[in-house]
């Protein structure tokens, strides 16, 4: 039984860091209406480049996870220019074949840069919480905030403004939108600047959490498609409690299944929402 | 002679990744279905092979599962697999279009993967299983290179005639109908879904056949032979090749593997090994994103989303948002 609630409190922390992994992807998604696998790239990225500045040049951990995360948006929207603003119009099927391609590219860049092995940033881990018998690492936690924070963010962006207007109504009809006046290029690149922003605190918090290795992005997108599908696309309630559930749902597997079998829990997931209920968690209404 | 062998070495890895790519072009270029998994039917083919062809255990192995049959029935038993893995496979994955496809067949390559790994007893786990090489009995080394080298072309031959005839045939003809309109084909009276299936699953069967013949090529299955990276770089070649080309896939794979071992080339000495393998990564994939930028294929624009490719029809209007 204490297992149980300690594990459940695992799953939750993991689940906040699939959600701010998650909803950067899921809102280009909404926007230019494909999967861009490279996404899992702009994480690795930032969590590198944090290393680095961390590590090899020395900066204290707030700066350098700073400039990281301002690196990786710079990065998001420099990729949006150069690569998909100009194959938008050979439609979503190429464009995630082609985010394949970005992804190899960037990969091989990172690693060409940092080479192999495993990645810890210059960080005292910090001593464990203990919450009515719970241990919590107080950095997973954060990260578990951060990601509840930006969630909302993204929320009041799309309910409050006219950005969040706009991307709403190209996400919904893009031709009506842009007959409507709504400039594509200018809501696709507000998407991926918030994508680049969360993939950026994603890369952080991985890096602040434990060890990195060169498979981080590999890893990754397998856990944001997963949670991506389970969600269905809908709406923002509907990935956090994606989230939250899969991150639960992959710790307490630990329980049932040998470890080694926790990086197929995802793709069971996968399955099963495909199998039964394709549309995910989103109710029947099409957003 | 040292040359020679080497180069028939690279012609065998072209001409297995040859029939996977053709295998994914059947499905891709005719089908309309992206397959993201097509690594997990080649597993699941050497995975048969290994265990169709490996003599049976003894007390100090793991594995509990071992035929010691002839290669023949070893490659009919890697037909088979990729066939019966298409079929479980294939009625999830089938229902859906598009990209959910893709993430379909994602995820059971991820699950198989990781099946591997784990069921030790028929799988042997990470030490993986070892194969006897083929015509080891009556040829020196360098000749079994030499022969199994010809041995595969046969197979890449016979492969590439069943695709083009398949292709050329009245049932190709309406497979390329659905994939143009699917809607249309359905209104005049075919089975769209029966022969998606029938697709889906002469393309794993290939692919199973290509695993079994990889199999044959490494001589020891280990899981990590068989990760994602595989169905990318078949992606890759298709691509590169050009879709729905009558030898793209055979052109594509050969500029993809050739230029992949030059880059091989460029330094072989250890401590440079890393830094060329993700050289050779960041390349391949550039040179994938600049293929598709120059020449996107034409089929896939009508595919299950295509509505934001309407974005590029409607005239941009200067008003104000």
């Amino acid at each position: 039984m204490e297992d149980l609630v300690q594990y459940t409190v695992y799953g939750l922390l993991t689940g906040g860091l699939l959600l701010l992994s998650t909803v950067g992807f899921t809102l280009v998604r909404k926007v230019d209406g494909f999967l861009n696998i490279a996404h899992a790239e702009l994480i690795a990225f930032a969590a590198f480049s944090g290393w680095f500045l961390n590590v090899r040049v020395g900066w204290p951990f707030l700066l350098a996870s700073t400039i990281a995360v301002a690196a990786t948006m710079l990065l998001s929207l420099g990729v949006q220019r150069l690569v998909f603003a100009p194959m938008r119009p050979y439609g979503p099927p190429i464009l995630l074949i082609t985010s394949v391609g970005v992804a190899f590219a960037l990969q091989g860049l990172i690693q060409m840069a940092v080479g192999g092995g495993t990645f810890l940033y210059r960080l005292e881990p910090p001593a464990l919480l203990r919450v009515a018998g719970v241990q919590m690492n107080p950095f997973q936690l954060i990260v578990l905030v951060a990601a509840l924070v930006t969630t909302l963010l993204l929320h009041l962006l799309l309910t409050m403004t006219r950005m969040g207007l706009r991307v709403r109504a190209v996400s919904i009809n893009p031709a009506l939108a842009e007959n409507r006046g709504i400039r594509l290029q200018q809501t696709s690149q507000a998407a991926w600047a918030f994508a680049g922003f969360t993939a950026g605190l994603t890369g952080i918090g991985l890096g602040a959490i434990g060890t990195l290795t060169t498979d981080l992005a590999f890893e990754q997108i397998l856990l944001i498609v997963a949670v991506a599908i389970f969600a269905g696309f809908g709406s923002l309630v509907d990935l956090l409690v994606a989230a939250l559930l899969t991150g639960v749902g992959m710790k307490l597997s630990l329980l049932l299944l040998p470890s080694a079998y926790q990086t197929a829990v995802p793709f069971l997931i996968i399955l099963i929402v495909l199998l039964f209920r394709p549309e995910g968690l989103r109710s029947g209404k099409a957003a | 002679m040292n040359w020679v062998v080497f180069g028939t070495g690279v012609v065998t890895v072209i001409a297995i990744y040859a029939i996977i790519t053709l295998s994914l072009d059947l499905q891709f270029s005719y089908g309309n279905l992206i397959n993201f998994g097509v690594v997990a039917y080649v597993a699941a083919g050497a995975y048969a092979y290994a265990i169709l062809t490996q003599p049976p255990p003894t007390a100090f192995d793991d594995y509990r599962l071992g035929a010691g049959l002839p290669m023949p029935i070893g490659l009919l038993g890697a037909v088979a697999a990729g066939l019966a893995f298409g079929a479980i496979t294939a009625w999830p994955s089938l229902r859906l279009r598009g990209e959910y496809v893709a993430l379909t067949t994602f995820a059971f390559a991820e699950v198989f993967h990781s099946l591997l790994v784990n069921t030790r007893a028929v799988s042997n786990g990470l030490i993986g299983l070892i194969i006897l090489r083929p015509f080891q009995s009556f040829l020196t080394a360098d000749g079994q290179v030499l022969v199994f080298g010809l041995f595969v072309l046969a197979f890449l031959g016979a492969v590439y005639w069943l695709v083009r005839r398949t292709v050329d045939s009245p049932f190709g003809q309406v497979v390329l109908a659905i994939s143009d309109d699917e809607l249309g084909t359905r209104s005049i009276g075919k089975n769209v879904d029966r022969l998606r299936l029938q697709v889906f699953l002469l393309g794993s069967a290939i692919s199973g056949l290509a695993g079994g013949l990889y199999a044959m090529y490494v001589t020891l299955v280990v899981p990590s032979l068989f990760a994602a990276e595989l169905s990318f770089t078949v992606w890759i070649a298709l691509v590169l090749g050009g879709v729905r080309k009558r030898s793209g896939a055979l052109i594509g794979v050969i500029i993809l593997i050739g230029f992949q071992e030059l880059v091989r080339f460029i330094d072989l000495s250890p401590d440079r090994a890393a830094l060329v393998s993700s050289l050779r990564l960041a390349l391949t994939g550039a040179l994938m994103v600049v293929v598709l930028k120059v020449r996107p294929p034409e089929n896939v624009l009508t595919g299950a989303a295509a509505q934001p490719s309407q974005r590029s029809i409607i005239p941009r209007l200067r008003t104000r948002a």
